[in-house]
C-alpha cells in the first residue's frame, strides 16, 4: 500500500468535508441553498438519499465548528423558504405496488403504473422511513435515534434553523394529505417536535420519540386485532 | 418471515378471536404472516420484521466512517472544492456538485 492510499481520506468524510467548505463560501444563501438540494437530487437519482443523510450526519459528528455552522445555516435559508433538500418515499398504502425485496413484490410496478411518491425533509424522512411502509425495508430504531440526535444537533447549530425546524415538524404532523404521513409518523413528529420545542438534548429527543411511539403503538391496539401495517 | 401453510388456521377462526391459538399468532407485528413458527419470542410490535434483510440505505447510515484516532476535523479534507467559483447558474452549480460528490457517485 502506497503511503497516500494509506492516509486517504474516507470518502464519506472527504465529500462532507467538501460539502461543508462550499456551503461557507461567500456566495449568498440562494446559491448555496440551490448546491445543498443538488447535491441531494444528485445522490437522489440512485435513490441515495440515504446517503446524503449520512453526510450531514457526518458534519455533525465532526469537531469542526464552522463546518456545522455553515451546513445549519443553509438548512435555516431552506427552512426560511420552506424548501428543505428532500429525498422521495413510497406514499402509505403504495409501497406494495412496488417490487418489494421482502415479498417479491405483489404488483409490479410496471403493471399498474409506478408508485406514487412523496418528499420529504431529512427529519420528516428518517421518521416516514421508520414508521410507515415505504419502498424501502423498514428502517431500524437504533438507526433512527442515531441520525435524528445527529441531525437535531446539527440543526441547533443555527439559532434560526434551531427556532424553524421544529415548528415546522409540528405543521407536518398535522398534514392529512392523503399519502404523505400515517397517524403514527404523524404523532411520532409531534413528539419529536415537542421534545425540541423543549430544549431536550437531541439524544433524549430520539430516545423519548421512540418510547412514546412504542407506548402508543401497544396502547392502540386491542387484544385479538390483527394489523396489517401499509 | 416463513409462513407455514400448516399453521395458517382456518378462515372461520379469524372471523373469531376467541378461536384463534394466540401461541401461534403474531398480533400487529410488520411483515408478517397471521401464523409462525417463532411466537416464543416475538419481536417488540415496533420493531421490522426480524426476518427482513436492512435496507442498504440503513448501512449507509450506520457505517462507521472515522478513524478511532482521529480528531474528527473537516479542514483538512476540504479541498477539491472553489468556494470562489460557486455561482448562481447551473453550470458552475453542476461543477460544484460533481467536485463534492468526487468519489462517491459516477
Amino acid at each position: 500500500m502506497t503511503a497516500a492510499a494509506a492516509t486517504a481520506p474516507n470518502p464519506v468524510i472527504a465529500a462532507s468535508a467538501r460539502l461543508a467548505a462550499a456551503l461557507a463560501s461567500p456566495a449568498d444563501e440562494e446559491t448555496r441553498l440551490a448546491l445543498l438540494k443538488r447535491v441531494a437530487r444528485r445522490l437522489e437519482r440512485s435513490d441515495g438519499y440515504p446517503m446524503f443523510l449520512k453526510l450531514l450526519k457526518t458534519v455533525a459528528e465532526s469537531s469542526d465548528a464552522n463546518a456545522k455552522r455553515a451546513v445549519a445555516e443553509t438548512l435555516a435559508a431552506a427552512l426560511r423558504r420552506d424548501d428543505l433538500p428532500g429525498g422521495q418515499l413510497a406514499s402509505w398504502g403504495g409501497s406494495r405496488l412496488m417490487p418489494s425485496r421482502e415479498s417479491g413484490g405483489v404488483l409490479a410496478g410496471q403493471f399498474l403504473g409506478s408508485s406514487p411518491r412523496k418528499t420529504f425533509g431529512p427529519i420528516e424522512y428518517l421518521t416516514a422511513w421508520l414508521c410507515q411502509g415505504t419502498q424501502r425495508t423498514r428502517l431500524g430504531e437504533a438507526a433512527y435515534a442515531d441520525a435524528l440526535a445527529r441531525l437535531i444537533d446539527l440543526v441547533n447549530c443555527s439559532s434560526d434553523a434551531r427556532a424553524r425546524y421544529p415548528a415546522k415538524l409540528e405543521a407536518e404532523s398535522r398534514n392529512e394529505l392523503e399519502g404523505a404521513y400515517t397517524q403514527a409518523t404523524r404523532q411520532c413528529l409531534a413528539d419529536v417536535a415537542a421534545r425540541w420545542r423543549a430544549d431536550e438534548s437531541p439524544e433524549a429527543i430520539a430516545n423519548g420519540a421512540l418510547a412514546h411511539r412504542a407506548e402508543v403503538a401497544t396502547a392502540a391496539l386491542p387484544r385479538g386485532w390483527l394489523v396489517r401495517d401499509l | 418471515m416463513k409462513v407455514q401453510s400448516d399453521n395458517v388456521l382456518n378462515a372461520d377462526a379469524l372471523l373469531d378471536p376467541n378461536r384463534l391459538d394466540q401461541s401461534r399468532v403474531d398480533i400487529g407485528q410488520h411483515a408478517r404472516g397471521l401464523a409462525t413458527d417463532s411466537a416464543a419470542t416475538p419481536a417488540p410490535i415496533t420493531e421490522r420484521g426480524a426476518a427482513a434483510a436492512r435496507d442498504p440505505g440503513e448501512d449507509v447510515l450506520q457505517a462507521n466512517v472515522w478513524d478511532d484516532n482521529s480528531a474528527r476535523s473537516l479542514a483538512h479534507f476540504a479541498g477539491g472544492v472553489d468556494a470562489a467559483s460557486i455561482a448562481p447558474d447551473a453550470q458552475a452549480l453542476d461543477r460544484a456538485a460533481d467536485a463534492i460528490l468526487a468519489g462517491l457517485v459516477d
